[in-house]
């Protein structure tokens, strides 16, 4: 990453209050035209940070450049006004009183009426908002609310886009088809974006790459494959790839667990208590006669089906198995033999 | 008639109540927005502090500001005496029996109207709305002009439509600032010259001119309801106002605040510890705080026990009939206690002709003035005036039970009477006590209607205010009047809490 265009650099907050930190010591950085997710359960403090980046909040410490600006830092704290950075509310907080085009053109207040008008029209046909000029924002759909406030914040053509959980309130058919859309949109023009979700999907969707976050901090920034071949935690392995653990200690030749050796790239001492992360396709489920595996739960997952099955030592793994007419489908309670088929699966210590 | 009234006083009374109105909408509506934007957006020295003493001058009634202000800047007061003997400036003290000072003492205890609303409507339109704006480039200033004020228009509306409600009411203020109005206009001619029908004439335009200020309301209210579509994502900190700019908000918030409310409370406090020494308190003072005690609280169970029924009766009955019923006895809030007693007086007059002819004709006894002459009238002119008062927090208490609330009780066994003591009474006590409070300290300071209606040789707390104010007795009125506050000081803090507690469930 030669050409960095935001930099964050060490921030804390803890709001007045609050027992922990809201951001601890968060540091990262992107180039231009770089879409970062920001992907994190709730009250991680992904919020947090793009408010901290947007100047709504103040730091307790750190420094955030954008391009080669300082917008924060000891004695400087630019107001969100003078950092020209577009935002994007996840209730897209448009304004009620004002149609499409006027709610688009409202940054645009400095600019000379020829030039306002178009640049709104480009904005505003980049978003797919022809026809829509004179709505008002109650007589909309929520995905075109979604696309006025995105064109909203592209029309003054700033380089930074903040986009705080923008698909969340659409339903499950508009998601996937904006969140496509919205790659386009994000990547037209090459500016920088950085989009918080709590939903891996539409974070992989969108981004190039993601920052995931927890407690306060940034756990692992990577694109979707460092993050599947090398998640950096338990966390992220199990937030992520919706991996589940099995327990296992190191031995001369690899891992010892009860489902057999596994080999890991660790290197841990031998002896070492350590948690093998498995992730749910990398698990083989075949019914047998004898066990060892019980199923305890089973969910349909449309194209495939998603248990969980018990060992005889209580730990419980997940299992995908796609779904075919001819395989015969496990109800609960079935026996099942059960084997991992990842032969370098991550290890964290226990 | 009309045109004997239009060629003397009419031109001069309709004049005076409009400049009025445009003067209090004007100077209220400003420092009741500015202080509520301040309030709900910046952090400036003793913000969270100014955020709930703004709403305490509404404990203030008009009449007591009134006769405070001239009392202390009238020619021979402390004031314009300190200015003119003690720093021995020739500088001539401006007049205080002006139409600025009519209006600058109004503004000072009826902002509250328009600085709650707006507080609450700059709140809802969130921190979002404003983070929105920042970020596309507006500096505060901007954010204000663009979004804030259009977004707030209605609520504001709505807030100076009440302010001027109250200015419209009001009669004490008027008539020691020797500033006629349509309201002692009626009082004039009803108790001067006698003139039953002139005054009744005169309270018809003051009526009109309080539908009017309804239909401003209601139409204000209804664009309310269309702007508050988003969201309620209030800033965990507010942004500071730093420096210079946040002290000159505190000294701008500070100044309104002591002018409505400090100053003239410190003044009453201090003038009835004078009265009490020098015994200028009223003989009757007992007397007068019986009296207006008993007619407080008869008015308020009286109100409360009408509107619980009323309510009720549109809950189970579900009658558009009846709805409207309510609506239009909802009224009563927005017409000048003068033009009620008015009506209830011309009303009650014929009643009791009838009753007497009817019990002459039975050949009994002279039954004498028995609706007019007691005090069946004054609560009678009490219940129209403030029932919707009542109404509205009954109202509001039983949109919180919902229907399925009854079902479910009744599923699980309890007969009506069980549902409405183990359910309802539980869940409106709040709404009840706190229609019962409004409503007594309406009564308590109500003066016009009190004045012209109440039964002969009964003095109240306000009317004893008015008569000692008309003679400029400022002393002997202070007594009387800080009990007035003092009372008034009560809602206020149920209101606050109420609303406290509104937020909190959010």
């Amino acid at each position: 990453m030669t050409d960095v265009f935001l930099s964050l650099d060490g921030l804390d907050k803890t709001f007045e209050g609050s027992p922990s930190p809201a951001v601890s010591d968060l540091s990262f950085s992107m180039p231009k035209g770089e879409i970062l997710a920001l992907l994190g359960p709730s009250g991680c403090g992904k919020t947090t940070t793009l408010r901290l980046i947007a100047g709504f909040e103040t730091p307790d410490r750190g420094t955030i450049r954008i391009g080669n600006r300082i917008v924060q830092s000891d004695g400087v704290d630019l107001p969100p006004e003078e950092r020209r950075i577009g935002f994007v509310f996840q209730d897209y907080a448009l304004f009620p009183h004002l149609d499409v085009r006027r709610n688009v053109e409202f940054g645009l207040s400095g600019l000379a009426p020829g030039a306002r008008k178009r640049r709104a029209r480009e904005a505003m046909d980049l978003c797919g908002l022809e026809g829509m000029d004179s709505r008002f924002p109650h007589e909309l759909s929520g995905g075109q609310q979604q696309r006025t406030a995105l064109a909203r914040a592209l029309a003054p053509g700033c380089e930074l886009l903040l986009l705080d959980e923008p698909l969340s309130n659409l339903d499950a058919a508009l998601r996937t088809s904006l969140g496509k859309e919205l790659r386009r949109i994000l990547k037209h023009g090459g500016r920088a974006a950085i989009v918080v979700t709590h939903d891996r999907e539409e974070a992989f969707q969108i981004a190039d790459r993601v920052a995931v976050m927890r407690n306060a901090r940034i756990e692992q920034v990577g694109s979707a494959h460092d993050l599947h071949d090398r998640p950096g935690s338990r966390f992220v392995s199990e937030f992520v790839l919706d991996a589940t653990f099995l327990p296992g200690v190191v031995t001369r030749v690899g891992v010892e667990t009860e489902l057999g050796p596994a080999r890991g790239p660790g290197s841990f001492a031998v002896g070492t208590k350590v948690m093998v992360a498995v992730r749910p396709h990398e698990l083989e489920v075949t019914p047998s006669r004898g066990g060892p595996g019980v199923v305890v739960e089973r969910a349909f997952r449309g194209s495939h089906e998603r248990y969980r099955v018990r060992l005889p030592s209580g730990t419980e793994l997940a299992s995908f198995r796609t779904l075919r007419t001819d395989a015969s489908s496990l109800d609960v309670g079935a026996t099942v033999a059960v084997k991992l088929t990842d032969p370098a699966p991550p290890i964290f210590v226990a | 008639m009309w045109r004997h009234l239009a060629d003397t006083i009419l031109w001069e009374l309709l004049s005076n109540t409009l400049w009025l109105l445009l003067g209090v909408g004007a100077l209220a509506g400003f420092m009741g927005t500015v202080s509520a934007w301040l309030v709900a957006t910046r952090r400036f020295p003793g913000r969270d502090v100014f955020e709930w003493a703004l709403v305490l001058p509404l404990a203030v009634p008009t009449y007591v500001i009134g006769f405070v202000f001239v009392a202390l800047f009238e020619f021979a007061g402390p004031v314009p005496t300190f200015f003119r003997e003690t720093l021995n400036l020739s500088w001539r003290f401006p007049n205080v029996r002006s139409y600025g000072g009519v209006v600058l003492a109004m503004s000072l205890v009826v902002y509250p109207y328009v600085y709650l609303l707006a507080l609450t409507a700059f709140r809802e339109l969130g921190a979002n709305l404003t983070e929105v704006a920042r970020s596309l480039g507006c500096r505060s200033t901007a954010v204000f002009r663009r979004v804030g004020l259009p977004l707030a228009r209605p609520a504001i509306a709505t807030g100076v439509a009440l302010a001027l409600m109250e200015t419209l009411a009001d009669f004490g203020t008027v008539s020691v600032f020797g500033y006629p109005t349509l309201t002692t206009g009626i009082y004039r001619v009803w108790f001067g010259m006698f003139d039953r029908v002139a005054a009744g004439q005169l309270a018809v335009i003051l009526m009109l001119f309080a539908l009017i200020l309804v239909v401003l309301e209601q139409r204000a209210r209804g664009r309310m309801r269309f702007v508050q579509a988003h969201g309620r994502n209030v800033a965990r900190t507010l942004p500071p106002l730093a420096g210079i700019r946040g002290w000159a908000a505190t000294a701008f918030v500070s100044s309104v605040l002591a002018a409505g409310f400090v100053v003239p409370t410190a003044v009453l406090v201090r003038w009835s510890l004078r009265a009490a020494e020098s015994s200028l308190l009223p003989r009757n003072f007992p007397e007068l705080l019986r009296n207006t005690l008993t007619l407080a609280a008869s008015a308020c169970l009286l109100a409360v026990l009408a509107a619980v029924v009323l309510a009720y009766s549109i809950r189970s009955t579900r009658s558009r009939a009846l709805s409207f019923a309510a609506r239009v006895a909802s009224l009563g809030y927005a017409i000048p206690g003068s033009v009620i007693a008015v009506g209830v007086l011309l009303t009650l007059a014929r009643a009791d002709g009838i009753i007497n002819a009817a019990i002459g004709w039975f050949g009994g006894f002279d039954a004498g003035l028995i609706l007019t002459g007691s005090a069946f009238g004054l609560l009678f002119a009490y219940l129209v005036r403030f029932i919707s008062v009542a109404f509205y927090s009954v109202e509001s208490g039983l949109t919180r039970i919902s229907g399925s609330m009854d079902e479910s009780a009744r599923g699980l066994g309890a007969g009506p009477g069980r549902v409405l003591g183990r359910v309802h009474f539980p869940l409106l006590r709040g709404s009840l006590l706190t229609a019962l409070i409004l409503v007594f300290v309406e009564v308590m300071k109500e003066m016009p209607a009190t004045m012209l209606v109440r039964p002969f040789g009964v003095d109240t707390l306000a009317v004893e205010v008015w008569q000692r104010t008309a003679e400029s007795m400022w002393t002997e009125a202070s007594a009387p009047a800080l009990s007035i506050v003092a009372a008034g000081i009560l809602p206020v803090i149920v209101l606050t809490r109420l609303r406290g507690a509104n937020e909190a469930r959010l």
